[in-house]
């Protein structure tokens, strides 16, 4: 599975469990639209860390990367090697 | 006539109408006491015509936020008593609520009630939004004597003090919690205090003593850096309430960002406060943070508001309303933190223990577990927090529950599991383990796969070792210090 369907995935399942909007895909504004709050912050961070062997500094954890799940996954592949 | 909190409330917001009271999380959303007031009277009536009857104990299962706080106090209207079921559980850990905690009927999300099917009757009842109310099924009966507490609320725990779960608080013991903690907090109608915590672990003396008081609460809508600064600086905080790991977030950000001239505490509670994220906190934005002393079975004992550098790293001195005494073995400079005064806990649920036999046991004093020592100021510091218990980004649980899970599988023979300092979020949870044939060391993907079918994300292991021999201390307990443990 892709970095970006392993957040999609996530994302439906615990944010949009009775459907997710049409409008959901890798460019979706996450942040603006108010999807990410709190709770899925870290949700996402504990996921992408066990799923993928990296650690989010707190300087990571900035809306920049959190943007989309197209920035989310840019930051995995980042942190490692583009794998 | 019983004390009942949200009568509290609503004689707080018939004195002053249209005093803010929440605002957020969304950008230009506001409520008064008066208009919260009204949404709590709607709710209650159609959670009456839904069922909730006075003495029910009913399970809330909902996300933070505004809603969370109308339907907790339009239980209590009806005279009922809460108990969370937080949502980051798994279905098996809600399910042991159950089993322990007798439920009457249980407030939910509708997107997410299907995590108690088979608890709850199908097919809830709308209340507003997307709360639904359901009758629980036949669970576990409630012990006698709690018809004999005014309780508002049951916190669960799976064992702050060996086998008790379930803390029970009455409204007078909120109240006088409340009221204690506000000797040194002097929270009133020109506060506004920046919320973002878990509702479902922090409400008692917190939420309630804000709408007790009059003061405001700001709802940010997310938890990077940047947001916290700007939302406390856009509404005038004047307190914030987080755990390190947010000041930590607050200080990374690059902005340049200031906050709000109108803040005067800055809390930090959950887990204890590390002295670099203090001092570049300090260096940013020119703010003491002020660490408090929590803890479920009585309040807030201690609160550092001195806003002194030198007493950064201390919980502060111990509130009016609270006696300490250490437990020290002869030259030892700490000891076991215990306390006694306002507001301590009514009874542990299961099995049932009042507050009087709990007394009678350990001579007038509660021991809180936790080795503190004293300055010669009288400022209290925290040597080591609950000796087990295990606090990942605020989140809290204990060891045994996750070994019990991991001993469950069958290659392993004895599981160890304890907490380690990590940079962001205060502890990382390891695992130690034994296994039966020590040649079938299972992956560490299967045993992640194992726990997830039991454990909320935040209590898996991130680490497991396979150890020839746990290790245990003189009179025969696993010995579960990280320091011990890294270091042989």
């Amino acid at each position: 599975m892709s970095i970006e369907d392993e957040i999609l995935n996530y994302l439906a399942a615990e944010r949009f469990p009775d459907g997710a909007p049409k409008d959901l895909t890798n460019d979706y504004d996450l942040i603006d639209s108010g999807t990410i709050d709190s709770r899925l912050m870290v949700g996402l961070i504990v996921l992408l860390e066990r799923q993928y062997s990296i650690q989010f500094g707190s300087n990571d954890i900035v809306p920049r990367n959190f943007r989309s799940i197209n920035a989310l996954a840019a930051f995995v592949r980042s942190q490692t090697g583009g794998q | 006539m019983k004390l009942n909190l949200a009568d509290k409330f609503f004689e707080r917001a018939l004195q002053h109408p249209d005093a803010p009271l929440i605002f957020g999380p969304e950008p230009n959303v506001a409520a008064t006491y008066s208009e919260f007031a009204a949404t709590v009277r709607v709710l209650a009536e159609k959670l009456i015509h839904a069922g909730v009857r006075q003495g029910d104990n009913i399970g809330l299962l909902y996300p933070s936020g505004r809603d969370y706080i109308a339907l907790v106090y339009a239980a209590w209207t009806c005279g009922a008593c809460v108990t969370p079921l937080p949502i980051d559980l798994t279905a098996h850990e809600k399910r042991q609520i159950f089993q322990f905690i007798h439920i009457d009927g249980v407030i939910a999300d509708s997107r997410i009630i299907s995590h108690l099917d088979g608890l709850i009757h199908p097919g809830g009842i709308a209340v507003a939004g997307h709360a639904v109310y359901a009758k629980g099924l036949p669970s576990c009966e409630a012990p006698p004597q709690l018809a004999d507490v005014n309780a508002g609320f049951i916190r669960f725990t799976s064992g702050t003090t060996g086998s008790a779960k379930g803390v029970v608080l009455s409204h007078e013991s909120i109240y006088e919690r409340i009221h204690a903690a506000n000797q040194v907090l002097n929270i009133g109608p020109a506060d506004r205090i920046m919320w973002v915590l878990s509702m479902d672990y922090h409400f008692t003396v917190s939420i309630v003593a804000y709408m007790t008081f009059g003061a405001a609460i700001v709802l940010p809508r997310n938890s990077f850096g940047i947001t916290l600064i700007e939302t406390a600086a856009r509404h005038s905080a004047t307190i914030i309430y987080a755990s390190p790991t947010h000041y930590k977030l607050m200080v990374q950000d690059d902005s340049g960002a200031a906050l709000a001239d109108s803040l005067r505490l800055t809390i930090v509670t959950t887990s204890s406060l590390k002295s670099d994220i203090a001092a570049a906190f300090h260096q940013r934005f020119g703010q003491v943070l002020n660490e408090a002393y929590g803890i479920i079975e009585l309040g807030l004992p201690a609160i550092n508001a001195s806003n002194r550098a030198d007493k950064q790293g201390s919980v502060g001195r111990i509130l009016p309303d609270y006696e300490l005494r250490l437990l020290r073995e002869p030259g030892e400079p700490h000891g076991e933190i215990t306390l006694r005064g306002k507001g301590m806990l009514d009874a542990y649920y299961f099995p049932w223990k009042s507050r009087n036999t709990m007394l009678q046991e350990t001579g007038g004093w509660f021991r809180t577990g936790d080795l503190g020592k004293l300055d010669d100021d009288g400022y209290l510091y925290i040597v080591g927090r609950v000796k087990e218990m295990i606090s990942v980004a605020g989140m809290k649980f204990f060891p045994d529950e996750v070994e019990s899970v991991l001993e469950s599988h069958p290659a392993i023979r004895a599981a160890c599991v304890f907490g380690m300092q990590e940079r962001l979020w205060g502890e990382a949870c390891v695992a130690h383990l034994e296994l039966r044939d020590a040649g079938t060391a299972p992956s560490e993907d299967e045993l992640r796969a194992h726990c997830k079918r039991f454990l909320a994300e935040h209590k898996i292991p991130r680490r497991f070792q396979v150890v020839e021999r746990l290790k245990y201390t003189a009179s025969g307990k696993k010995l579960r210090n990280a320091a011990q443990l890294i270091e042989n």
